[in-house]
Order: C-alpha cells, then structure tokens, then sequence
C-alpha cells in the first residue's frame, strides 16, 4: 500500500493534520493509531479553550482555533462539546505588570481579551474569595470543549474527504532509506510505502525517532485532576485560572474541576504506567487551595480524581517541524497545553509537510522549529508571571 | 466505645499487576489504594458510631499500607492503627486474622468490629469469621443492612433462597457487602481534618500475639494469555443487526433465559 502521507497517532493533533491535509486535496492518507482516536492525552483533557498566552505564536494558534472550536457544527460536521461560558483568570500583585503587558500584547492580536475588575469577576464568580487578587482579565469567548468529541469530529470530516483512519495498528519503526523516508512498518509485520510520516504520537514519539538518531526532548510527565461536588447548583460558571492560589477550575455538568498549575506535575519514566487516580498529597493540596478560593461552596466533596500524562520539551511548548530527515515531520511535545491549539496546529504541520508558508496568521512555520534546544532558541513567554506554570 | 474497622491496602485493580520474585504481587511497586470493598465497612461503621464513641481503622500492611488508613479517617475514622512488620511480608489470611484480632483486642473497649466482605486482590473472604473466632466473638457476615442497638448488633442478609435477618450479641464481627449503601466522597473539610487525627503505628512485638507470616506460599504464577481479538461485525446498509444475533445464537444456542 502507498500512502502521500502516513499520520501515527490518531490523538487531536494527528486528526487535526489529517483534516488540514484532506481540505488542501491531500486525501491519500492515513492516520494510524495503536490504540484508538483520543485514547492518549486527548480524551483525558481538560478541554480548555482560552486565547491567554505570553508566547504571541500560541496565542495566534489559540486564536485561530477558537473559530474552529465556535463553528464546528458547519466546519467540522459535528459538535466539539463547546461551552463557551468565558475564561477568566485572576493575577495577583506581583505579576501585575506582566499581565497588563501580556493583555495589550493579545489584543494587538486581535484576541477579545480585556481587564475587568473585582465587580465583575464576584459577579462571574459569586461563590469566589476574590478580595487576593491584585485584577482580572474575561475573555468572553473563552471556555471549554470535549476533547474526544473534538477528535472525533476532525475524524470524521477528514474521512469524508476520502482520509483513512486505521486503529488498533502500532507503528513499530519509520522506514529510512539515506536521509530520505520512505514508509512505515506496523508491528503486525506489513508496511506502508510513503515519502512523507508525521509523528504525532505524544510521548510515544521519542522511540519512534531515536532509531533514526533523532532524540526528541520530550519527556512524560504525571497530571492529577480532582473533580468536586459542590452540593449545590453554581449556574454556569466561565473557566477561572487562578493565578495567585495557582489552579484551574472548570464546570463539567454539575461537577467542578480542578487542576493544579502551581507546578506539582513530576516526570515519569514510563508513559504508559501512572496512578490511575489522584495521590493523596494532591488532593490535599486541591482542598486546601479549593477551601480558600470558595469559600462560597460550604462543603465541597471529592466526587472523583484522574490523571493523564502530558508530553513536556524543555520550553514547555511544542515541537511543530520537519527534521533532519526528508519527510519526517513531528507535531508532539505539546506540555499539556495542546488541545485549545489543535485546530490552528494541524493547519500548520499541513503547511510544513506540503512545504509552502504558513496559512495561520502570525505564526511562522519555523517558530516551532526542532531545531532550537540545539540553537539555544527557546520558545518562552514575553512575558512570565512568577510563580506560575510555563504553560502561560 | 469502640468501633474497630478493619481495612487493607491493596493494589489499584485497574493497574497491571507486577510480580515481585517471590510471585507475590509487588506492593511497592503497584499504586495502592484503601480495598474498595473495605469502603463500605468505614462508611457503616461512621454511621453506626454514638456521640462520644470512636472508630478506629485498623491495618496490617507494609510501610505504604498507611495510605488506606489515611483514606478512612478521611471518610470520618477518629483514629488509625497500623501493623506493620518485616516478618509480616507475605502473610496470609489465617495470619493476618490473627494479627488483626491481637490489634481490635489491644483497643480494649471494642464493640463492633466491621470488615469489608472480601478484599479485592486476596479475595479470599475468610479473614472477618477468623478474627471473630480468635476473638471469641460472634460473626454476621455479608451484611446488606446493620442495626446496632442495646447489647445486639441485627442484620439483613441477601442469600440466594431468601433474606435473613441475623443478630448477634456484642461484642461481634459483622462483614458489610457493596449493596450496603454507597459510602459518600470524603469532603474537602474532611480532608484536611484528617491530617489532624492520630495513627499509631506498631510492630508486631508491641501486639499480645504469636504469629508468623509462614503459611501459604505461592509456587507458580502465570500470566493469562491475551484474549483473543474481538470480532467485529461490520454493518453494511442496516445488515448488521441480522448479523449480530447470528452471532449470538450460535454462541448461545439454547437461547438465553
């Protein structure tokens, strides 16, 4: 079988190039997965769709996705689970300069950001204990999405267009022949012939590309997630990121979840095996900070805890690029924040494979580039809040 | 008063099982977590306890066992006894009653002592009537519902011909089974209380018993072998129902009842 391009890993970032590829009349491909669609870091993530970045190409992406994330009933076919009930996030005094700084940097972006102050967030928030943070900033378009939905739908609207997506099927190695590739090898013993694989397979990407003396510096790292009862009906309620007591909060039905980003997430030697459930420590921790923030919520009980691993490089941002080796591209690293960037992402991993400039405004295609840990050439924040994770 | 409840630590069912040299599951290595079915006894026994009385978690178990305690005063246990012992590795059920029984009798004041059913590794559901005859005590087990009143503990039990109701004077050793009533989420308030109660950790020389852990030894362990690939049944323009039920009346052909 021959294929113009072979995808491996059918999480929300393989599907998302795959459907980027089908719209440019790319149809002859096909994603494969060792698993299932979503069955990785997408199904498991928070879903949070949010334009706030200090990095202005990730906000772009953000910003371009979040049209996908609106429309995807008429882009997509089908519902991505949006509710977009607003992101608010709450910054405390020491970071108030950059927040400001990072706010006017968005909206030279065009994001549909803006400073809002304590009225405003009690009256978003009403339960919230506001009175530690120094201001504000809602984005009204904010909110959250369901991330197996979300690959579902690019699933399917690449299939339409004649993409093929094959699960249960483990790539065993990338076939090279010079510096050139020329297809992939699944564990059952068959092949696929092709001149152009993305490696969209989270983690799992580093073995694939070690055997060609490529080593990504991506390493997996533990995330635990505690999900609440509040006991009683908070109304919809936007995201909030809490960027003083260092947490996330989100609706999912009558539940309230709550992740940390206070920088608690641990590396793992094996991102196949991690707690199924949050560690005690963890839940602690989410207590305490929960106990503190809402105090409007007067007995809030644990209903239920998960966990995922997230792909983390060394500037906690993604590796969206070509490497060394003729048509073997990589869209992997993502560091926990990838979802809310998918859409605009496989837009540009398309553009980089088919070799023409970037189609999403303001992100050129090397910004992502593999090639900057060797270059010293980080992707960081412009403007970084203390204290926080790098995922701002 | 005392209510003793007692509880395991137990690898998380939903993680591969690692065996250690010996054959033994490797409990270091596995994430542990309090025996699900162990939840059900520390909600009933929180629920049975008087004003003024205490429920005391009890384990046995290495170092890490501690973390199921920690769950159930979390749940709403006053206090937290750990056994823990080099020379326990690997004890069995007849050991790990006795050990338990010595542990509920050191409490002194025990009224009622409350078991899970069975545990979800071991699942031998032997250990609530041993520690009820070391103690002397009688045992009601697989408890649907449990009444304690004045002197007598009163059951409800579901066996396959009918419901028993069953009483047993105190002091007594009921085991509760998963139909007793969900045990609710520990609240974040509990949370953090329980980080305030006490766990007495103690070895096996601080306990009025004689024991060792050299009982049932394991000799072969395997792994199972992967199930076969599921069949899928493929649906062409409405065909698949038909085919569905092809297949299962000829993997069930006497029919189902």
């Amino acid at each position: 079988m021959t294929r113009d391009v072979v995808i491996v890993g059918a999480g929300v970032e393989g599907l998302s190039t795959a459907h980027a590829l089908a719209t440019s009349g790319v149809t002859n491909v096909v994603v494969v997965d060792r698993d299932a669609i979503a069955s990785g870091g997408t199904g498991r993530s928070a879903g949070i769709v949010r334009c706030h970045y200090g990095v202005p190409e990730i906000a772009a992406l953000a910003r371009e996705s979040l049209t996908v994330f609106s429309e995807a009933e008429e882009r997509l076919g089908s519902p991505v689970g949006f509710e977009q009930v607003g992101y608010l996030v709450g910054i405390g005094e020491d970071n108030l300069a950059a927040f400001r700084a990072s706010l006017a940097a968005q909206q030279a972006l065009g994001i549909d950001t803006g400073e809002v102050g304590h009225d405003v967030a009690a009256a978003l928030w009403p339960v919230a204990e506001l009175d530690d943070f120094a201001s504000f900033a809602f984005e009204p378009q904010g909110g959250y999405a369901d991330g197996y939905a979300t690959a579902h739908a690019f699933a399917g609207s690449a299939r339409s267009l004649g993409t093929t997506v094959t699960q249960g099927t483990a790539v065993a190695s990338i076939e090279v022949r010079g510096d050139a590739v020329t297809g992939v090898r699944l564990a059952d013993g068959t092949g696929i012939a092709t001149d152009a694989v993305v490696v969209a397979a989270s983690a799992w990407s580093v073995p694939l590309l070690s055997p060609l003396g490529i080593e990504l510096p991506i390493t997996p790292y533990l995330v635990q997630e505690v999900l609440i009862d509040p006991g009683v009906d908070l109304g919809a309620r936007p995201v909030f990121s809490d960027m003083v007591s260092k947490q996330y909060v989100h609706q999912r039905g009558h539940e309230l979840l709550f992740g940390d980003s206070g920088g608690f997430e641990r590396p793992i030697p094996d991102p196949d095996r991690y707690p199924t459930h949050a560690e005690d420590a963890a839940i602690e921790r989410c207590a305490e900070k929960a106990l503190h923030r809402f105090p409007g919520i007067a007995d809030p009980s644990v209903k239920t805890t998960s966990t995922g691993m997230i792909d983390v490089t060394p500037d906690w941002n993604p590796i969206i690029s070509a490497t060394g080796i003729d048509g073997l591209f990589v869209a992997a690293g993502f560091s926990g924040h990838g979802f809310k960037i998918a859409p605009a992402v496989g837009r540009l991993m398309a553009d980089i494979v088919l070799g023409r400039p970037s189609s999403v405004p303001d992100v050129p295609t090397e910004t992502f580039r593999l090639s900057r840990y060797d270059e010293g050439a980080p992707v960081l924040s412009k403007f970084p809040y203390v204290g926080a994770s790098k995922i701002r | 008063m005392t209510i003793a409840v007692c509880v395991k630590h137990v690898p998380d069912p939903a993680d591969p099982a690692v065996l250690a040299a010996d054959l033994r599951v490797d409990r270091e290595a596995a994430a542990g977590m309090l025996c699900s079915l162990d939840e059900y006894a520390v909600d009933r026994a929180v629920q049975l306890r008087h004003p003024g009385e205490r429920v005391v978690a009890v384990t046995m178990g290495p170092r890490g066992a501690r973390a199921a305690v920690t769950r159930a005063l979390q749940m709403g246990a006053d206090e937290g006894l750990v056994i823990t012992d080099p020379s326990l590795a690997g004890a069995d059920a007849v050991t790990t009653a006795a050990v338990l029984a010595a542990a509920v009798r050191s409490l002194g004041d025990v009224d009622l002592v409350l078991c899970g059913m069975s545990s979800t590794d071991g699942s031998t559901g032997t250990v609530p009537p041993m520690v009820a005859d070391l103690l002397g005590w009688g045992c009601a087990g697989h408890a649907v519902a449990v009444v304690r009143e004045a002197g007598h503990v009163t059951i409800e039990r579901d066996d396959p011909d009918a419901r028993r109701t069953l009483v047993a004077p105190l002091p007594a050793v009921v085991s509760v089974t998963d139909l007793s009533g969900e045990p609710s989420y520990p609240s974040f308030k509990a949370i953090l209380a329980a980080k305030r109660r006490p766990v007495r950790e103690v070895s096996l020389a601080e306990l009025p018993v004689r024991t060792s852990a050299r009982g049932l030894r394991t000799v072969a362990a395997t792994v199972a072998p992967p199930r076969a690939p599921a069949r899928i049944v493929t649906d062409v323009d409405g065909s698949g129902a038909h085919a569905l039920v092809q297949v299962l009346t000829d993997r069930f052909p006497m029919g189902v009842s």
